[in-house]
């Protein structure tokens, strides 16, 4: 059996976690935490960063570090997130050649999926690293809210990254999976998922026979910690202002500086009731007078901060079982996801609204990627134990005469499915009709996303109205769309399969994949060098120790002054291989100066 | 009939082997099966809950069929009857033989089994047991319980099957959306049940019989109480005739045939039943009726003359009668109130029924008959229209079997060209019989020349029959009444092509 990991990519963090024996486990970074900054960054010498090591740089270097790409995956350049994303973002982001969104990092462009791919390759690698085989299968989370273009561009992120994604599920399912797998359950959960940008909420029954059928979800991909912090940074800026009368978002180092302090305020407002924000020199004054920003922050003015992002999350839920027409009784445990979770406000909220104890079993940074992990095993062995069954988070339909959308599988409709309906030609003699696949829940098609058109021709020229065309939907077990639209008259068909677009086309994903390639290739190859570069060292340190002794036992005779002349360029000559940064050439080198050490050692030892 | 039992044939494969009604083959069946010349399989323990009654003797029809509480959807495609290729069984797809056949077998009833069926549970299941069952059938037919296997053809059946019984245990498990489908199963019912009655003369004779036998033991009764209460004008003929103990022993000629296999009892049975019952009230002194003896009555001492003893006994045959006639039109009068009660309450299939008994109880009254025939033709419009409705809402949602059945019962009541081109074109669409197709169009087209949609209809019949000349030739046709249609353009230059 193959082994498949489960990814649960995050705004902030994401995780990746595998099947061991019957049980999902969490690995570790090479830095010992299971989660990994979702964090990307390109240093001055060009050097691609990912995770930790990203993160703690991007103080120094925020115009090219990029955080928080899940924000933007698998939107187009003009909505308003974007818009919004461009004013607030420390990098730079500029519009694409197909209307979707690129990045800027030193003299490269990137994509967003490109982005993630190489998060998504970093969390492979941690895998690959733990479990000392090379991984291809992988199911990734998603935000249940997700559209199928954001789906579909993290799914090409996946491709880009060299895995073969076998899956995309919604995060809260994937909680849902972690919470109650092989556990036997009966009974219908709310999945709250407060992430660190994107907030879901799911009802799910869990039933006998391993089925876990999600009833109902809903959300808001642009509502997590991220704005939270933002509501800090927004509350020390202005303070910041008042005092100073100087806007720190014009200094993009202050503002990551605030940025770092604000999700660091708000971590440790979970456990205490006040917390100070230290940040000395943030911001030199015109007359080269450095100034420090310094303030207290309560728990009670965090509170007074947030509390309608905490109350829109309440609203959530409440239409989330409004869909499920379920009553807050029927709602039998609760499961908090994501880090947001631990605030104790949100949990007070939750607990109200529902009227119990949320659970508090899960780990809520881990158990997506657990149930990811879950999912994936399940699919591949044998010996299935379980079935999950999703929904269509929104409405799929086509537009119609005048700009309607027109609905064909509703939200909330388990998958697979499909439906079909009955339209008619809107002009006389209409000889073809335009088929637009959109997706959304507003009556207006404008208001919603459009997945792809086709163009159903042939049609018998008879007045409007007289023609009848037959529109089929289908969502398959992959999550596949298609869409066919039938002549009923003259049976002429037409169809498509609807392949989202992240934003990307084939070829632009093949030249990406080559290129993470290329990248894997430098990357291990660059380890390899630091590992021989450092034996090296560890040799030429020991010679240089040596030498003085040498020196004086057989530095007299000539066959002595020859071996150090020897030994001298041999460190010479591995200094150069190094600084030419060939490990094939320092490996050389390290073998003469192993002889070297090994002839040195025996000197010191006979004189 | 018994030439056709071959022991894997339904009831529903017999009937349309033979030609008869499904009715009556049950019927039939169920004789035979009391005759001992055929058996029932016990139901299969493999599928105990699909099809229980297409294997359990049915013969014995309910009294008024509109108030049975049984689903009907199924009572036309028994479980066991196969409805696939075997050749699909074939298919190269990584699954059991077995999983293969049962993939298939509820593929192909997807869309004539009730909700209930297809989870196959009781109508008065309740929601837990329906959500059990649905979780157990969803790891049958989920795709993902075979993820990673080569699934041909059966990965989109098996999806498709998913959705279906998603859609049952959706709408079962929600309290309102079960009413409403409750009900819709119920309207259906309905349309079944008046569709039986108009076409079950059985079931109406039956329950006339079973009217008249209460009117001849009401009217003995009654006979008795008046052989003790002489009529005023008369002397008392004492006649020591002990009257039949036993209402059940008289009528059990009666009885038998309720039961036997002459199912229908003529107008002249009933005369002879009340010949044979009145001679026995009489006393051997009546000469039997035909072939048939009246069991033998000890004739008790008389006293009186010969003249008076006849005048006697004609004056009480004569009452005799008129009793029975009166209890007759009283019972008739009962009908015909019930049945205007019924049509208050839009049930349209007892208000036929009860007039129809009782037009046959009172047979010569015009007014009743006429009353009766304008009420059936009311019914069978309504039925109908139902249906049409039905039909169209069928053809509408692809169900083309159920729309080719109800556009096919809707026939008697309006029988319109239109009509006929819709079955023809849902033939067409099932791959049903050509010919049939054929049939159906071209009355169509005979009816309505200047058509030119049934003449298409038609050439795709012809076409279905390999008969691409007739289909040219009708093409043309149509095409000189609707020169612009491209329909009909691209058919010719595709069929032109193809020849």
């Amino acid at each position: 059996m193959e082994r498949v990991i489960g990814i649960d990519l995050g705004t902030t963090n994401s995780c990746v976690s595998v099947f061991e024996g019957d049980q999902p486990a969490v690995i570790s970074n090479r830095g010992g935490y299971k989660t990994t900054p979702s964090v990307v960054a390109v240093t001055e010498a060009g050097k691609r960063l990912v995770g930790h090591i990203a993160k703690r740089q991007a103080i120094t270097n925020a115009e090219n570090t990029v955080y928080a790409a899940k924000r933007l995956i698998g939107r187009k350049w003009s909505s308003p997130q974007v818009k919004n994303a461009v004013l607030t973002s420390s990098y730079a982001i500029n519009e694409g050649p197909h209307g979707d969104v690129r990045i800027r990092l030193r003299d490269k462009t990137y994509s967003v999926p490109e982005i993630s791919s190489i998060v998504l390759q970093e969390m492979k690698i941690i895998a690959e690293d733990y479990l000392g085989e090379p991984v291809r299968k992988a199911v990734i989370t998603v935000p249940a809210y997700f559209n199928d273009n954001q789906r579909q561009a993290t799914k090409d992120a996946g491709t880009i990254a060299g895995l073969d994604v076998i899956r995309i599920i919604n995060e809260p399912t994937a909680a849902a999976l972690a919470y109650g797998y092989g556990k036997d359950l009966d009974r219908t959960v709310a999945v709250y998922d407060l992430g660190g940008g994107t907030f879901d909420v799911s009802i799910l029954e869990i039933g006998s026979s391993g089925v876990f059928k999600v009833i109902s979800t809903t959300g808001d991909t642009f509502l997590g910690g991220e704005d939270f912090d933002a509501r800090i940074i927004d509350w020390l800026v202005s303070g910041f202002q008042r005092e100073h009368t100087i806007d720190l978002r014009q200094d993009r180092m202050a503002l990551q500086r605030l940025r770092d302090a604000a999700e660091k305020a708000k971590c440790e407002l979970s456990s205490v009731k006040e917390t100070e924000i230290n940040l000395p020199f943030i911001i030199s004054t015109g007359r080269n007078e450095a100034l420090h920003l310094q303030r207290t922050l309560t728990r009670d003015t965090l509170e007074k901060l947030t509390d309608d992002l905490v109350e829109r999350t309440v609203e959530i839920c409440r239409q989330a079982l409004e869909d499920a027409r379920l009553h807050v009784d029927d709602i039998e445990d609760v499961i908090l996801v994501g880090g947001m979770t631990r605030m104790p406000a949100v949990q007070t909220s939750v607990a109200a609204f529902f009227g119990r104890e949320p659970n508090k079993s899960v780990h809520p940074d881990e158990v997506v990627a657990v149930g990811a992990a879950i999912q994936g095993a399940a699919l591949v062995q044998e010996k299935k134990d379980m079935i999950l069954l999703d929904v269509t988070p929104h409405a799929l339909g086509i537009m119609t005469f005048g700009s309607n959308f027109e609905e064909l599988i509703p939200q909330n409709t388990t998958v697979p499915t499909s439906r079909a309906k009955i339209f008619t030609t809107s002009r006389d003699d209409q000889t073809a009709v335009k088929i637009l696949v959109m997706q959304g829940e507003s009556r207006q098609a404008a208001d919603n996303e459009m997945l792809g058109e086709f163009i159903l021709t042939g049609l018998r020229r008879a007045p409007k109205g007289h023609v009848e065309i037959e529109v089929t939907f289908e969502i398959n077990t992959d999550g596949i769309v298609s869409v066919a639209a039938k002549d009923l008259d003259t049976g002429q068909a037409q169809s498509i399969q609807v392949t989202a677009s992240s934003g990307l086309t084939q070829d632009e994903i093949k030249a990406m994949m080559a290129g993470a390639k290329d990248y894997m290739v430098e990357r291990r190859a660059d380890e390899e060098f630091e590992g021989v570069k450092q034996e090296a060292e560890t040799l030429i340190a020991e010679i240089e120790r040596l030498f003085p002794e040498i020196e004086r036992v057989v530095g007299t005779a000539d066959f002595g002054r020859d071996a150090i002349a020897k030994a001298r360029s041999a460190v010479d000559r591995a200094r150069g291989a190094m600084k030419d940064r060939d490990p094939n050439a320092v490996r050389l080198q390290v073998e003469q100066l192993q002889r070297t050490q090994r002839m040195f050692k025996g000197v010191v030892a006979r004189g | 009939m018994l030439s056709r039992v071959d022991g894997s044939s339904s009831e529903l494969e017999i009937a349309s082997a033979t030609g008869l009604e499904a009715a009556q083959v049950t019927a039939t069946l169920s004789r035979l099966a009391e005759l001992g010349a055929v058996r029932f399989e016990t139901p299969s323990s493999e599928r105990p809950r699909v099809a229980p009654r297409s294997s359990t003797p049915s013969g014995r029809l309910t009294l008024k069929p509109a108030v049975e509480a049984q689903v009907v959807h199924i009572s036309e495609h028994p479980g066991s009857s196969v409805r696939y290729d075997a050749k699909e069984l074939e298919e190269a797809a990584d699954l059991e033989p077995e999983r293969k056949r049962r993939i298939l077998d509820v593929f192909y009833r997807l869309e004539t089994l009730s909700h209930y069926e297809i989870l196959e549970v009781e109508p008065s299941a309740d929601r837990r047991q329906i959500k059990a069952r649905y979780y157990e059938v969803v790891n049958v037919f989920h795709p993902d319980r075979y993820f990673g296997r080569a699934l041909g053809s059966f990965k989109p059946k098996l999806e498709k099957i998913f959705q279906r019984i998603t859609e049952a245990h959706d709408i079962l498990t929600r309290s309102e959306a079960r009413a409403e489908y409750d009900a819709y199963l119920t309207r259906h019912r309905g349309t079944e049940a008046l569709h039986r009655l108009l076409t079950d003369e059985q079931a109406r004779a039956k329950e006339l019989r079973e009217i008249e036998d209460r009117i001849l033991a009401e009217a003995r009764i009654g006979d008795r109480n008046e052989s003790l209460r002489p009529p005023p004008s008369q002397m008392a003929p004492r006649i020591a005739t002990p009257a039949p103990s036993d209402p059940a022993r008289a009528s059990d000629p009666g009885r038998a045939s309720l039961t036997g296999e002459a199912p229908q009892r003529t107008a002249s049975d009933t005369t002879d039943l009340r010949r044979r019952v009145l001679a026995r009230k009489l006393g051997g002194s009546l000469p039997p009726p035909g072939a048939r003896s009246a069991p033998a009555t000890p004739v008790a001492p008389v006293t009186s003359s010969p003249e008076t003893r006849e005048r006697a006994v004609q004056e009480l045959k004569r009452r005799y009668e008129e009793r029975l006639l009166d209890a007759r039109r009283k019972k008739a009068e009962e009908l015909v109130a019930q049945a205007d009660a019924d049509l208050g309450r839009n049930n349209l299939a007892d208000a036929v029924n009860s007039l129809r008994i009782a037009t046959s109880l009172v047979p010569g009254d015009d007014r009743l008959s006429g009353r009766a025939r304008e009420l059936e033709s009311r019914a069978q419009r309504h039925l109908s229209d139902r249906y049409l409705e039905q039909a169209s809402y069928e053809e509408r949602e692809g169900r083309f079997h159920d729309a080719l059945r109800s556009y096919t019962r809707a026939l008697p009541g309006n029988p319109s060209p239109a009509l006929h081109d819709r079955i023809a074109y849902c033939l067409l669409s099932v791959g049903g019989d050509a010919k049939k197709a054929i049939d159906h169009a071209r009355n169509a087209v005979r009816e309505a020349p200047d058509k030119p949609a049934f003449r298409v209809t038609l050439a795709r019949a012809f076409i279905a029959a390999n008969m691409t000349e007739s289909a040219l030739a009708e093409l043309e046709r149509a095409k000189t009444l609707a020169p612009s249609d491209d329909t009909i353009t691209n058919l010719i230059r595709r069929l032109k092509r193809g020849a």
